[in-house]
């Protein structure tokens, strides 16, 4: 075990360090440098700038140097939590990401709360009525929530609730810790759309994990023992089923980080996506690359956790 | 873990089953359409959505980019099947011209991610070793960004052109490829035949493209469909966000952006349509996709 848990530990390190090497090479070696965009601001106005203002743009940036020098201070300053300035609007980009990381992982709680609530008692009704007309048309609707995008639900939702409820998404942002009420008001909508797609693969896993636990010989014994069939379930195969589909549902939140961006854009969420949105069109890369380096130094430690966990619960598991 | 002969449970024999692998093209279409009546309705959606976008240019009764200002968002009626637009475009014709760009980042994004993904997956699967090791490092590393961030950092580093989009979804759905044919490939390199015609002193490369890669195509055929949906959807994402397909190109994810969704009340055909085109498109690619992966790969039915 610790050794497994070392290597994996050992593995971790240079996977972080790919990631930054990737994604600052993908932002650097492009044609088309960000001071023609600052400075021309995708207009034509080649008139207005002189070679010396990109000259001097390109220096305050520091994209003048060579390109390992540049990956190197970007690096080191990210090694010691400074993920630098906004090109924008000179903010520290920590600053600007903090908020909104809250925002979204609220968003992601909330979306992952709302996908276990159907899909785990659907996954079990699912697995114990295997293949009945309602397996069948739990399974059915599951795969229509994964076929609708995301933004598209948020947008018919929205026309249901103006024509049902004459609501609409308000155009300001409430803190959860201001005004709680309001918050949950404006989250709970986009938090039922996100809910509703990861609610698939959800109910698919927990009725794959029920039906594996009701094949076990354990069961059997519980049956040829007399045990009603509820106690059999709740006690013995529920139980059993649901820790890896719980656990899971719990990492959930932070695999959504990517998966709402493009709800938290139709209502109109200040969270972690809505601000990558903006800097990909504003092509602002100091906040590009600190965030795409957040989202997947979080995936990467979820998925480290995960893997210890399962080693740790599941002796069988010894990967070499 | 040995898992229950589900075959038998489904009624079949345990003929068929055990005869799978050796089915003929034919007989495996068949087989598809006796057994699978979902996957072969999701098959059609899917030949229904192939077939106007070729011949989109008989389909749409109007040019997707003609503007009428006499029609400004008229609801749906028999001249215009699906209502028009904001700009008084016909809703259904440019519904239909969406079709091509969908199937056509679609399958070119799925070809060419799955498709290296393969390549590069049957070499890191059968060598096995250091240059692996390393290739399974990269692989994690891709695949800790979620598929829409990742297109979109391609996106904002080369620019919302079609063949850069292509590249980007690509590029989300190429480290499952590695994954899928590796493992495959690893357990292949160890089947008798192998060790046969490694024995006979056969060529690695000649192993490879002779023995192992044409026995991953059950495999490649599986994650090549599932794939596809997603890749329509992570697409109808990036235009929905103003970062794919540039106007005037319909696209279906384009067409539910910006100012569409002011008239979400007033014209929701505006909005209805185009999300209807995805979902029905990528639902077909998912029955079709979930068919075949029970037809090729019965371990995993059920799943």
């Amino acid at each position: 075990m610790r050794t497994y848990l070392l290597r994996r530990l050992a593995l971790f390190v240079p996977t972080a360090f790919g990631v930054s090497v990737f994604i600052f090479l993908m932002l650097h070696v492009i044609p088309g440098d960000y001071a023609t965009t600052l400075l021309l601001g995708g207009r034509d106005q080649a008139l207005v700038a002189t070679e010396e203002d990109f000259a001097r743009v390109r220096n305050q940036l520091g994209l003048d140097r060579p390109l390992h020098i540049q990956y190197a201070t970007w690096a080191a300053k990210l090694a010691r939590g400074d993920l630098g300035i906004s090109w924008i609007n000179r903010q520290p980009v920590l600053e600007r990401m903090l908020p909104r990381i809250a925002v979204s992982a609220q968003l992601g709680v909330m979306a992952v709360l709302i996908a276990s609530i159907i899909a785990i008692p659907g996954g079990v009704i699912a697995a114990v009525r295997q293949d009945t007309v309602i397996d069948y048309v739990l399974r059915f609707v599951s795969m229509i929530f994964e076929s609708m995008p995301n933004f598209w639900i948020g947008l018919l939702l929205i026309v249901g609730l103006l024509t049902i409820f004459d609501w609409i998404p308000p155009i300001s942002y409430a803190n959860l810790w201001e005004d709680p009420w309001d918050n949950l008001m404006i989250l709970i909508f986009p938090a039922m759309v996100v809910g509703a797609r990861s609610s698939a693969g959800m109910l698919r896993m927990t009725r794959s994990s029920v039906l594996e636990a009701l094949r076990e010989d354990y069961v059997r014994t519980a049956e040829a023992k007399g045990l009603y069939r509820s106690r059999i379930l709740f006690i013995h195969v529920l139980r059993n089923a649901l820790l890896p589909v719980v656990t899971l549902a719990g990492f959930e939140v932070v695999f959504l980080m990517g998966g709402q961006v493009v709800v938290e854009q139709v209502f109109n969420i200040p969270g972690l996506g809505n601000l990558f949105i903006q800097a990909v069109g504003a092509r602002d890369f100091p906040v590009i690359q600190a965030i795409v380096m957040f989202i997947a130094g979080v995936v990467l430690v979820a998925n480290l956790v995960v893997d210890l966990m399962y080693a740790w619960l599941d002796p069988r598991i010894r990967y070499t | 873990m040995t898992l229950p002969n589900i075959a038998s449970q489904r009624g079949e024999s345990d003929g068929q089953a055990l005869t799978r692998r050796r089915l003929s093209f034919t007989r495996l279409t068949l087989l598809y359409l006796r057994s699978k009546p979902l996957g072969t309705a999701g098959l059609l959606m899917v030949l229904v959505v192939a077939v106007v976008a070729i011949f989109a240019a008989v389909i749409a009764p109007f040019d997707y980019q003609a503007q009428n200002y006499e029609a400004v968002r008229t609801s749906p009626n028999t001249t215009f099947l699906f209502g028009t637009d904001q700009f008084g475009r016909d809703v259904f014709s440019r519904v239909v011209y969406g079709a091509r760009i969908s199937l056509i980042v679609g399958l070119f994004s799925v070809l060419a991610g799955t498709g290296v993904g393969a390549v590069i997956g049957l070499f890191s699967g059968y060598f096995m070793g250091k240059t692996d090791a390393v290739i399974q490092r990269l692989v994690d590393m891709w695949m800790s960004l979620p598929d829409l961030i990742l297109a979109l950092v391609f996106v904002a580093a080369l620019g919302n052109s079609i063949p850069n989009i292509i590249l980007a979804i690509g590029a989300t759905i190429l480290p499952r490829g590695v994954r899928v044919i590796r493992s495959s490939t690893i357990s292949l390199r160890e089947t008798d035949y192998v060790m046969a015609a490694r024995a006979i002193g056969s060529s690695d490369l000649r192993i490879i493209l002779r023995h192992i890669a044409p026995n991953t195509m059950a495999p490649f055929l599986i994650i090549m469909s599932s794939m596809f949906g997603t890749a329509i959807l992570t697409e109808a994402g990036l235009s929905f966000l103003g970062l794919g397909i540039a106007e005037p190109t319909p696209s279906w994810g384009r067409m539910l952006t910006g100012q569409a969704a002011q008239y979400l009340s007033t014209a929701p055909w505006i909005l209805i349509f185009p999300g209807l085109a995805i979902s029905v498109t990528v639902l077909g690619f998912a029955f079709a996709g979930d068919a075949l992966r029970d037809i090729l790969d019965p371990r995993q039915r059920g799943r």
